[in-house]
């Protein structure tokens, strides 16, 4: 009851201040109208009564303050006349105002957007219902689920429902209504999207009797393909379209039967053309009975763990499924078992890693801006010293001064806050641009209410970070002393022990932390060297690249005489130092070679096949180490030839020559059981290249099998050195394409074939590393000049500080040299100790920065990156510390002694 | 008329319970009626008679409306709630003890020691 009165008493104070204040002036007016009639009534004249009236009362604004505080309110009105004051006070002094905002805004708003990206990409839960449920189904020995397995598994599991199946896919062509277009597209099996629990914008799923081999003619189109490519249609369902698919390629009619709400964007891409975009159709994908032999390729299975199990039920289920296909199948399954793991994890854990540490460099930058902020504090409170011994005389509290500078501090932060918030929220875009591009659920980064409330926090949190130690030193101080002295010299807490103590660990705190921050630059700066400078085994200039299309032409050719056409016209065309062309081999093939032990390993070991034409090594500028290239008399009939790499030669074959010597490859769509084995002949060793992979792909053992004799169902995409500038050839070549695409009018003036440069096809490769090294780069670059600031801020104040004592040093015989050495060591001293905390910082630091490196040849640990970190801080600190010590040796002595 | 007393210390509260228990007044009549009681032998400060009104009023005791004065002037008038009733009773219940404990010691002769 009283606990209620009490609150409303107190709310309709906070919330009325004013109409309590007037409320409380009327009452004392009429109190004081009162007496005063009262008096006059007892013979004195009105004005001696007013007088006699307000003399009995005694001082009304006193009585009014006892009031306010009578309602706990004392506090708040004093908080906001330490707010009145604290405007006051910044808007004296703009500049400082100016710089301390822009600092903290820069600071707070980079942990806002990182902040952001963190909890929208990877602490939200996956934007499906009862996502947590939702989980990924992994063999071990192929890190996803073949055909055969799903089916298995679907029948036999209790803890999943529903199971679906899903598959990237080279993609394909749509043809009809306006020029070809390749398109990205994604298999499904019927329970995908009910399982993701998501509804089509128009139309509905796949059907299952849509999984029944010959009735999958269904298309399910994505939002943007509906939006760009059929004007969103709202009439769309029941149409078809057209795509090229199937082997060799022929044109099939699909139906739509739905469209995909926008946003949708998992599984996030899809290995095929066109690069690096969201999947752009979905089709149905039945298992036909061929599938079943598959064991390597690209399925991969998601489930919904059914109500009442958990994820460890599913796991101890998927072991004793495991254990029953072992049973059925040693050859295949000996040592294998399946895994159910969370989808989400499965999706942002490799973002996790990097938005984790960018948040933390980011914490670093505005714990440095904080370090800054504080020293200005701590020398701005000096120079109020006199101030705050007047506000003491008069009776000011400690706490209140406190209070009122921690005021100025909250205002200043909360200002730079509200600006961080707006850089990060107009920032968000950029922010997407800015991370590297293989980030999932890019399209779900967006500033929310709860990065405002993370905004909020963190700027409360940086006042009493950089406020609170200054306040209470300022305070500290003795009044009489300061009083005394007239605030001219240094003295008291501030020029005390404590004082310089506290400015020595500032600048020590500030070097630590931007020496980490460096370093994880320096780190990304050095992968993305490494990778970008990585020996690639070929010469990358006046090269010329361009693929046709997985499923290029509806009427089915002779891909072997097309090649060899296309590339006979492309070598004649003028400008061409050399033509050849090649196709990648089988994905999964095996290796058997008599008498070498690691055969029967399990997953087989990793090996490349490639189907190069002749003069490909030639064109490339890889050289040989043994043997000889392809030539014309490698012919289908002939016995069949293959040249390895050095990486492979090395391995099986030592430093030997392997020329001679044959190996059988094993290929079918079960290693395990090999249906497809050939003897070749080693004709050629080459050095190792990591043409066409990116360069952080590391080199794997590889065969090359010549493409004309054993001709396969792709056409080759041609490479070409260009004697002059490559760009001024593509013309040429878009002119020859354009006469065998002008034979089909479905091709005719096809824009999709990309013709690049192969150091364009590196830039674009090498693009995440790149991003990565950019954004530590920047954060870097940051962190050292608000380091770097905050020490010359330091040193350039203690010199005006000890202009005096300078003075009296240089009166009394003391050499320039002696007051800078005294300078420098000043700030050296605790920049040298940041750098030791620094290296150990970066040392514990480490371990999370692996996820920057994209190339085996250094560690987290590298001593390079260590050492280049300690010589930048050493010549920053010192540049910092040489500036102000050399305006100490300027001192003149008498202008100094003067100074007082 | 004999010189008037100091107020003790935490009294006048009290004093302003009892004086709004026998009906609503504003804070000069309040003032009025303590020294009309007490005959004028009691001094009470003008200035900290608003400060206690308002904390009594923060702490539920007493209420306030406003209202019109005996010459028609807006006034606020102060009236007793019934926490602030069984404050009262209290207040005074603990007050006669204790003065009566102070007077029996005050009045305490050699012999009954």
């Amino acid at each position: 009851m009283t606990f209620f009165a009490r609150c409303r008493s107190w709310l309709g104070a906070v919330l009325h201040p004013s109409r309590l204040d007037s409320e409380m002036d009327a009452e004392l007016r009429f109190h004081l109208e009162a007496r005063a009639a009262d008096l006059v009534r007892d013979g004195l004249s009105p004005a001696e009564a007013r007088r006699r009236a307000r003399l009995e009362f005694g001082a009304v604004d006193s009585a009014k303050e006892a009031c306010r505080e009578s309602r706990g309110l004392a506090w708040l009105h004093a908080f906001a006349q330490d707010v009145r004051f604290g405007l006051r006070m910044l808007r004296k002094s703009p500049g400082f105002t100016a710089v301390a905002i822009l600092t903290l805004a820069l600071g707070i708003g980079a942990d806002t957007a990182i902040f952001s990206a963190l909890d929208c990409i990877v602490l939200k839960a996956l934007p499906y219902p009862d996502s947590s449920q939702l989980v990924d189904l992994q063999a071990t020995d192929t890190g996803g689920c073949p055909p055969a397995d799903f089916l298995r598994i679907r029948a036999e599991s209790r803890t999943l429902y529903p199971i679906a199946l899903h598959s990237g896919d080279w993609g394909t062509t749509l043809i009809g209504d306006g020029a070809p277009q390749h398109i990205s597209l994604h298999l499904i099996t019927a329970d995908f999207m009910p399982l993701l629990g998501i509804q089509p914008l128009l139309g509905r799923w796949f059907l299952s009797s849509e999984m029944q081999p010959g009735n999958e003619h269904a298309v399910i189109l994505g939002y943007s393909l509906w939006r760009d490519r059929f004007g969103s249609d709202p009439q769309m369902v029941g149409r078809s379209i057209k795509l090229l698919m199937g082997r060799p390629p022929a044109v099939v009619s699909y139906k739509v039967v739905g469209v995909m709400p926008p946003k949708f964007d998992f599984p996030q891409t899809s290995f095929g053309e066109p690069k690096d975009s969201v999947t752009q159709i979905w089709l149905p994908r039945p298992i036909f009975p061929e599938d079943l032999a598959i064991r390597f390729g690209s399925w991969t299975a998601v489930a919904r763990i059914r109500p009442g199990f958990t994820l460890d039920d599913v796991n101890a289920e998927m072991g004793i499924i495991s254990s029953h296909l072992d049973k059925s199948d040693p050859e295949t399954y000996k040592n294998m078992r399946y895994w159910a793991k969370p989808l989400k994890q499965e999706v942002v854990s490799h973002a996790q890693v990097l938005l984790s540490v960018l948040l933390a460099i980011s914490a670093f930058v505005l714990l440095i801006a904080c370090a800054n902020l504080a020293n200005l504090f701590l020398s701005r409170g000096w120079a109020r010293r006199p101030e705050m011994a007047v506000r003491a005389t008069l009776g000011a509290t400690r706490l209140r001064i406190v209070r009122q500078l921690l005021a100025e501090c909250l205002l200043l932060s909360l200002a730079g806050g509200t600006a961080g918030f707006l850089l990060a929220f107009s920032a968000t875009g950029a922010l997407r641009h800015l991370l590297p591009p293989d980030t999932p659920r890019l399209a779900e980064l967006r500033i929310d209410p709860l990065a405002l409330w993370f905004t909020l926090a963190i700027s409360v949190f940086a006042a009493i970070l950089f406020g609170l130690v200054p306040a209470l030193m300022v305070s500290r101080q003795d009044p009489n002393e300061v009083m005394k002295e007239g605030g001219s010299r240094s003295s008291g807490a501030l020029a005390s022990r404590a004082g310089r103590w506290f400015r020595d660990a500032l600048i020590a705190a500030e070097i630590a932390l931007a020496f980490v921050l460096v370093f994880s630059a320096g780190l990304g700066a050095r992968s993305f060297g490494l990778v970008a400078t990585a020996n690639i085994g070929f010469r990358t200039d006046h090269l010329l690249t361009f693929g046709f299309p997985f499923r290029f032409y509806g009427p089915p050719i002779d891909a072997p005489q097309f090649s060899r056409s296309l590339l006979e016209r492309l070598s004649a065309l003028p400008g061409i130092e050399s033509a050849a062309g090649d196709t990648s081999g089988d994905a999964w093939s095996s290796l058997h070679i008599q008498g070498v032990p690691d055969q029967n390993l399990r997953p087989p070991p990793r090996l490349w096949i490639r189907s190069p034409t002749p003069n490909y090594f030639a064109t490339l500028g890889v050289p040989f180490k043994f043997g000889r290239d392809f030539t014309a008399d490698d012919r289908p009939d002939s016995p069949l030839v293959a040249i390895i790499n050095e990486t492979l030669a090395t391995r099986y074959f030592g430093d030997a020559n392997p020329v001679g010597k044959t190996i059988t490859l094993s290929q079918g769509r079960n290693p395990y059981k090999p249906t497809d084995t050939q003897t070749v002949q080693i004709i050629g060793e080459v050095a190792d290249s990591r043409f066409p992979t990116a360069p952080m792909i590391p080199i794997f053992p590889t065969v090359y099998l010549d493409y004309y004799q054993r001709p396969r169902a792709g056409i080759v995409a041609p490479i070409l050195r260009t004697e002059k500038d490559p760009m001024l050839v593509i013309p040429a070549i878009r002119a020859i394409i354009g006469a065998i695409q002008g034979r089909d009018p479905i091709w005719k003036n096809d824009p999709n074939i990309e013709i690049t440069t192969v150091d364009q096809e590196i830039a674009r490769a090498t693009t995440n590393p790149r991003s990565r090294a950019i954004l530590l780069g920047s954060f870097g670059a940051l962190g050292l000049l608000l380091a770097a600031i905050g020490i010359y801020g330091v040193i350039a104040y203690s010199v005006v500080q000890r202009t005096h004592e300078i003075g009296v040093r240089m009166a009394l015989g003391a050499q320039p040299e002696n007051v800078m050495r005294m300078i420098v060591s000043q700030g050296a001293r605790p920049a040298l100790a940041g750098i030791v905390l620094g290296l150990g910082g970066a040392w514990a630091f480490a371990r999370f920065l692996q996820v920057l490196i994209y190339i085996q040849s250094i560690k987290a640990t590298d001593p390079i990156t260590f050492f280049s970190a300690c010589i930048s801080l050493i010549i920053v600190a010192l540049l910092a510390c040489y500036i102000p010590a050399r305006r100490a040796m300027r001192v003149d002595p008498l202008t100094a002694l003067r100074h007082e | 008329m004999a010189k008037p007393l100091d107020l003790l210390q935490g009294t006048l509260d009290m004093l302003i319970l009892k004086a709004v228990s026998l009906g609503p007044l504003h804070g000069y009549g309040v003032l009025l009626r303590i020294q009309q009681i007490s005959k004028d032998r009691l001094e009470i400060l003008q200035g900290s008679l608003y400060p206690a009104l308002y904390r009594l009023e923060h702490q539920g005791w007493i209420a306030s409306t406003w209202g019109e004065s005996e010459n028609n002037r807006k006034a606020k008038y102060y009236r007793l709630t019934p926490a602030g009733k069984r404050r009262l009773r209290q207040e005074t219940e603990k007050w006669n003890s204790m003065a009566g404990v102070i007077a029996s010691i005050l009045g305490a002769t050699p012999e009954e020691v």
